[in-house]
């Protein structure tokens, strides 16, 4: 594009329109019937919403005077693009919901363990004369403040991250990622922080207002809660026993953080066996016939058109292309414009073809096309582009499946001009440093194609679903980790003086730091049998379904699963050793006096 | 040391903070605990009994002194070495009880044993919890029994791994009167019992200074 003064475009426009055979003077430039834009004016609209596009451009059509003008609506913003837009967007939905859960399972975790834990001090309030109303209230208070610091500056840091985190993750694409700073999302986020908050709040709230205050006192997350607890059979009190107990104490809790790190693992496995899935082989199959595809620069030039003298692809080019070591086949297209007279037959099978009807409804939408043949059925003159093939092209199309009727005889086609192919037998390394040494030093215009810049563009575009999804399954399982960490630590806390107790009547430092490594080895444990059979079936039957066809090929894959384990595992040992290592910062017999 | 002494401490000194926040719970304290008597040690609220019965138990260091108990130094060992010391020669009895929820009766009795990595003497127990009435609750969680039964297992556990000295923090104070009586004539009982062969050495902190009057008693 060349941005040109007033008067060279007005010279411009006269000569065109002189050729055309118009006159200058009274011809307005305001058609482009012709397909020909110069001279032309052309405004490109874009409207506040997007929704009732074509209506509110007659509007301002009608109210600016200029109802007669043609436009179209971005193809884009069409009804069926917004589905396929939908479509493809409905799995990162998905995601995000999966990403509330797992939010909404820790903040209730956190906040009911909190206020269960202070049940007893609200005992003592409610011996003091407070009434079941002061306590709920004191609880939702106590949350309502907490929420007031810890919500706007969950906002402001979740908005940063986002700022750094979004566009890393997206890459480089055309034109720039941005960020959203839409008010809805952060009063979404506040609304559903707060709203679980509460949601976490309400049984506890309820309980320390039911219970007798002599009952409030008594509770506490080292006791069992009620009289009812069954009766347990006579076995030895080994540490592991012990620890497997401890798991069963608050079963809600227990259940808790295993779902909420099952469903992170789970996400996980399905996500990455979603896209192991998809073979670019198949999808290469279909879109090329061999590894590399030469053109001529302008081939793709669909303003000025093909230019048939054009040498960007040279013989000599080819010649070297085709003494590459390893080159197992190649073929090649020729094109050549060719100005012949239409004969009687051809013209009486035009015009029976292409009726005066047929014309109208070309022309509403390529009058330039319709304009052409209407003018080459007049003269009887017309340019046409001869194609030849040969090699892999020729050997692809005249594959039987492609054959109408008959059979092809090779030895009775013959060639033309060329484009190189090459088999996959050769080093393509080394033919993508020549073609790029080629494009460097002698022509940098000539397009290649190749299988893996076509792969490259693949990735790429797909690039952002998939690291999405990756994405979301690393947030939702740190959001586990986070679950465990904190119940793990509060199991832990909570227990200090019967720890004390039991290190009084004989257990040893280490025997108690590998009772509570016991424990987070079978939080570990169920967790990853757990998420070994649902993500089992998730992968085998859900992803299965969803994979099949297309472009791709399911395997059976539960790789994030087997490197997650590990990971899961040290945590499992690591978390309680470190708890252990703070709680001997006191002392026996002060643990002992904590109630 | 003498033969008949089980437990004794010299210079016995217990200080928290420093300076003006400085509280001496044991300012120097000597005793001498003979085998096989029951002793209590009786005091005015504060005056450092639990904080004694911790150094004697070997649960809290000295700032300074020193506890014997037989021929071993408690403040020569470290956290480990104290700890199973504690558990094989020393039975500890709460005011609280302090029994694990988790466990049965059963566990929670043989649970210093099972620490220790020995096998219980399972006929020894049965006695025990027979003489303690606790026959038909070995099944049973700790939150289903009541505050007398529970101190009964609290007790049986300190008799179960045979130890040469039960120290005993105010047993009774979490009972009524009549279950205290219970408690304190249990503990009394394994010295005087025929089939309990134990040297045993009983401290406690009775409520009423009356009954104690009948045992060796330490004013501090």
């Amino acid at each position: 594009m060349a941005w040109v003064s007033r008067d060279f475009a007005d010279e411009m426009i006269a000569e065109e329109k002189s050729f055309a055979g118009a006159d200058a003077d009274t011809q307005t430039p305001d058609s482009a019937s012709d397909g020909n834009v110069l001279g032309t004016f052309m405004a490109q609209v874009s409207l506040y919403s997007d929704q009732n596009i074509e209506a509110d451009l007659n509007d301002i059509l009608a109210d600016t005077g200029l109802s007669d003008l043609e436009y179209s609506v971005n193809l884009a913003y069409s009804p069926e693009m917004g589905a396929t837009a939908f479509q493809e967007s409905l799995p990162l939905y998905l995601g995000m919901i999966l990403v509330f859960i797992a939010g909404f399972l820790i903040i209730y975790n956190i906040f009911q363990i909190s206020v269960t834990a202070d049940i007893q001090f609200y005992g003592r309030l409610k011996t003091l004369g407070t009434t079941n109303r002061q306590i709920r209230r004191l609880i939702f208070g106590q949350a309502g403040r907490i929420c007031l610091i810890g919500i706007p500056l969950g906002l402001l840091f979740g908005w940063l991250l986002g700022m750094v985190l979004v566009p890393s993750f997206l890459g480089i694409l055309e034109g720039e990622s941005t960020v959203s700073a839409n008010p809805v999302i952060f009063i979404g986020s506040a609304l559903f922080a707060w709203i679980t908050v509460l949601l976490s709040c309400l049984r506890p709230a309820r309980l320390a207002g039911k219970v007798s205050p002599i009952e409030a006192l008594r509770m506490n997350d080292a006791a069992s809660k009620s009289r009812k607890s069954r009766k347990r059979r006579r076995g030895s009190a080994s540490l592991s026993s012990m620890a497997w107990s401890n798991l069963g104490r608050n079963k809600r809790r227990t259940v808790t953080v295993i779902c909420s790190l099952t469903l992170a693992l789970v996400l996980l496995c399905s996500f990455y066996a979603q896209n192991a899935s998809f073979d670019i082989e198949k999808y290469l199959a279909d879109l090329t016939l061999a590894d590399f595809e030469l053109t001529d620069s302008d081939s793709g030039d669909s303003l000025n058109g093909y230019d048939p003298a054009s040498t960007s692809l040279s013989s000599s080019l080819v010649r070297d292309l085709e003494n590459q070591e390893g080159l197992e086949a190649s073929g090649h297209l020729y094109t050549g414009q060719a100005d012949w007279q239409i004969d009687d037959d051809t013209l009486k099978n035009l015009q029976n073809f292409y009726t005066e009807d047929a014309l109208a409804g070309w022309e509403t939408y390529d009058a330039a096309g319709a304009g052409e043949l209407r003018a080459a059925l007049k003269s009887r003159e017309a340019s046409a582009r001869v194609y030849g093939l040969d090699g892999i092209p020729l050997d692809a199309i005249t594959q039987e499946p492609y054959i109408l009727q008959g059979s092809f005889d090779a030895e009775a086609f013959a060639s033309g001009d060329y484009v190189l192919a090459v088999g996959p037998a050769i080093d393509l390394e080394q033919v993508h440093s020549f073609l790029d040494d080629y494009r460097e030093t002698t022509d940098s215009s000539l397009p290649v194609t190749s299988r893996q810049t076509m792969a490259e563009q693949y990735e790429a575009e797909t690039r952002s679903s998939s690291v999405m999804g990756n994405a979301v399954s690393v947030v939702i399982a740190l959001v586990g980790i986070l679950n465990f960490i904190n119940s793990m630590v509060t199991a832990i806390v909570s227990r200090r003086r019967e720890f004390a107790m039991i290190q009084s009547v004989g257990m040893t430092k280490k025997q108690l730091c590998r009772m509570l490594v016991y424990e987070g080895l079978f939080y570990a444990v169920i967790t990853l049998a757990a998420s070994f059979i649902v993500s089992a079936l998730s992968v085998g039957i859900l992803i299965r379904a969803m994979v099949s066809g297309g472009f791709s090929t399911f395997h059976f894959t539960l790789l994030p699963l087997g490197v997650c384990a590990p990971l899961l595992l040290l945590f499992a040992v690591l978390i309680p050793c470190l708890c252990f290592r703070n709680l001997e910062k006191q002392s026996i017999v002060v643990r002992l006096r904590m109630e | 040391m003498k033969d008949n002494i089980i437990l004794q401490t010299r210079g016995l000194k217990k200080y928290y903070g420093k300076g003006e926040t400085l509280v001496k719970a044991l300012d120097g304290i000597d005793l001498d605990i003979e085998r096989g008597k029951f002793t209590a040690i009786i005091g005015t609220s504060g005056s450092g009994k639990s904080t004694l019965l911790h150094m004697l138990g070997g649960l809290d260091t000295p700032s300074e002194g020193s506890v014997r108990v037989g021929d071993t130094e408690l403040a020569a060992l470290n956290s480990e070495q104290a700890t199973i010391f504690r558990r094989k020669q020393i039975g500890f009895i709460f005011q609280n009880y302090n029994l694990v929820p988790v466990l049965s009766v059963w566990e929670n009795i043989i649970l210093p044993i099972s620490l220790d990595g020995r096998r219980p003497d399972r006929k020894f127990i049965l006695q025990v919890v027979k003489l303690l009435g606790l026959e038909k609750k070995l099944d049973s969680l700790p939150n289903q029994l009541s505050g007398g039964q529970q101190q009964r297992v609290a007790i049986a556990r300190a008799l179960a791994s045979k130890p040469s000295i039960i120290l005993a923090d105010e047993p009774t104070g979490n009972l009524d009167t009549r279950t205290s009586d219970d408690v304190i004539g249990l503990l009394k009982m394994p010295a005087r019992s025929p089939w309990i062969r134990l040297p045993l050495t009983g401290l406690a902190f009775p409520m009423n200074w009356a009954k104690a009057s009948r045992w060796n008693g330490v004013r501090i």
